[in-house]
């Protein structure tokens, strides 16, 4: 069956008794006329007073709210320091690196892959951390900085400023990133697919190799109000935002998972701006203790 | 006794009650432009309520929304570009219209709250829908579903989406893809073919 007729008719059925009512047509007829008062405004009054009185309440829940970090949560954030230190990046282009990890006598590996753009552009940069100790390198060390310095996306490597340029102009940096997919195309006609994974079944999440299916929290695990608590506490500290502007933030996901060893996680993701680039956070919390696990950035259409 | 408006002539909107018999009459401020408020209302009312609906999940809102974006077009309109059509101008005034709702400490406290079981009922002489696609559609995080609201249901091509969402048609087209994985998966072996 045809998916594009199919949703549309199942949308039609269930929605057909939704009307714009006569009473609302008044309403905007009354307001282009200066007569009533914006609708929102004044449920807002309510609205408003309701949420302060949340707000105090969260503010008074806050304070107890000590936000602890997992080894591998630290690993991370050390990493991501020493590349902003490093090469100049940001939050906002890192988010364009998902990472990955490996772990050899104690050194923690994350190598960070840039999947919106070409990586013959962005290059990759590899992090090991040790003894609470950081080391950044990136395949382009060994190239010439007047190479990218002048942030011009037509450079053939893309430092900081080419990836904040590509953020700013997806569309132009696509272009230079698909003419040279094209080019990988053109020299190797045959493609070699990598061994195709199994797909996911519903209710499953991989998460660093592991799959986690979706559960209902226990009684001894944290609810989702207070998971979702800690998850921004935890972003606001890390990333050094202000906890006020991240209640300008949308809750996008809020999932409880079991991981292999029956412990729970709280998976949990929201929009936030950060310099006016549109990024998803996902946070992972330890499902009983709030533990953060893991937060993660996406930006450049990966969020 | 309930008043309700209808557009008796290009020239002024007469309220009448119930039995029809005029009871106010209010000339607009330009007539051209208060045909267009009407023809707006006629032509996408019903559209824009139920789109409302989809992303905000509540009835209540989704005619406040409705309200709010025909305010706003009307009073925006002198300064529209035409840079897209009509109606992708009023969907996108209600689009940022919702997020502006969701963006709200209050609603969004309130959105984790609502349950898929306030979906509207069908009418009484239409045949009772499964509710399995329509409960995965509005499950999806609002960024997403926005994408397959516009694609699938207002049949809206990618420009035009990203005209409305204020986003590129690349980014577009990546979260109507991991929407429609996020689908595929969830709606295996029922509208989403293998």
């Amino acid at each position: 069956m045809n998916e594009k007729r199919a949703l549309k008719r199942v949308f039609d059925q269930h929605l057909s008794s939704l009307r714009f009512q006569p009473g609302s047509r008044q309403v905007v007829i009354n307001r282009t006329l200066g007569k009533e008062a914006p609708v929102m405004k004044k449920k807002m009054s309510l609205a408003m007073v309701f949420a302060l009185v949340l707000a105090l309440m969260i503010v008074t829940a806050l304070a107890a709210v000590a936000v602890l970090h997992s080894d591998n949560a630290n690993t991370v954030n050390l990493a991501r320091e020493a590349l902003y230190q490093k090469y100049g990046l940001t939050p906002e282009t890192l988010g364009m690196f998902p990472y990955e990890g490996s772990e050899v006598n104690g050194a923690y590996t994350l190598t960070w892959t840039c999947n919106t753009y070409h990586a013959s552009l962005t290059g990759i940069y590899v992090t090991v951390v040790k003894d609470g100790v950081a080391t950044a390198s990136w395949s382009y060390d060994n190239v010439d900085p007047s190479v990218y310095a002048s942030g011009a996306l037509s450079a053939p490597v893309w430092g900081q400023r080419q990836l904040e340029a590509a953020l700013r102009n997806p569309d132009v940096a696509s272009e230079y990133s698909r003419a040279l997919d094209q080019q990988d195309r053109e020299n190797n006609p045959i493609e070699t697919l990598g061994h195709a994974s199994e797909p996911l079944a519903d209710g499953e999440r991989i998460w660093q190799d592991e799959i986690l299916h979706e559960a209902q929290p226990g009684a001894n695990d944290l609810t989702a109000e207070k998971a979702y608590e800690i998850a921004v506490q935890a972003f606001a500290e890390d990333f050094g935002i202000d906890r006020e502007a991240l209640t300008a933030s949308a809750l996008q996901d809020e999932t409880f998972l079991l991981r292999e060893n029956g412990r729970g996680v709280w998976d949990i993701s929201f929009d936030v701006m950060l310099n006016g680039v549109e990024s998803e956070c996902v946070v992972r919390l330890d499902g009983a203790t709030g533990e953060v696990l893991s937060i993660d950035v996406l930006t450049g259409g990966n969020g | 006794m309930d008043e309700f408006y209808v557009p008796v002539s290009s020239i002024r909107y007469v309220y009448t009650d119930e039995g029809g018999e005029p009871v106010s009459e209010v000339k607009g401020p330009d007539i051209t432009h208060d045909r267009r408020l009407a023809h707006w209302m006629d032509a996408y009312g019903d559209e824009l309520v139920r789109l409302a609906y989809g992303v905000l999940k509540d009835s209540y809102l989704a005619q406040d929304a409705a309200q709010d974006a025909f305010v706003k077009a009307w009073k925006g309109w002198a300064s529209f570009r035409g840079d897209c059509s009509e109606k992708t101008y009023l969907i996108r005034i209600l689009m940022n219209t919702c997020r502006d709702y969701l963006r709200t400490f209050w609603m969004k406290r309130l959105d984790r709250r609502i349950t898929l079981d306030k979906l509207p009922e069908p009418y009484a002489d239409a045949p009772m829908p499964d509710r399995t696609v329509i409960e995965a559609v509005l499950s999806l995080p609002v960024k997403l579903r926005c994408v397959i609201l516009l694609h699938y249901w207002q049949q809206m091509k990618i420009r035009e989406i990203g005209e409305a969402l204020s986003l590129s048609p690349e980014t577009v087209k990546k979260r109507l893809t991991r929407a429609n994985q996020k689908l595929n998966t969830q709606l295996k072996g029922w509208y989403y073919n293998e």
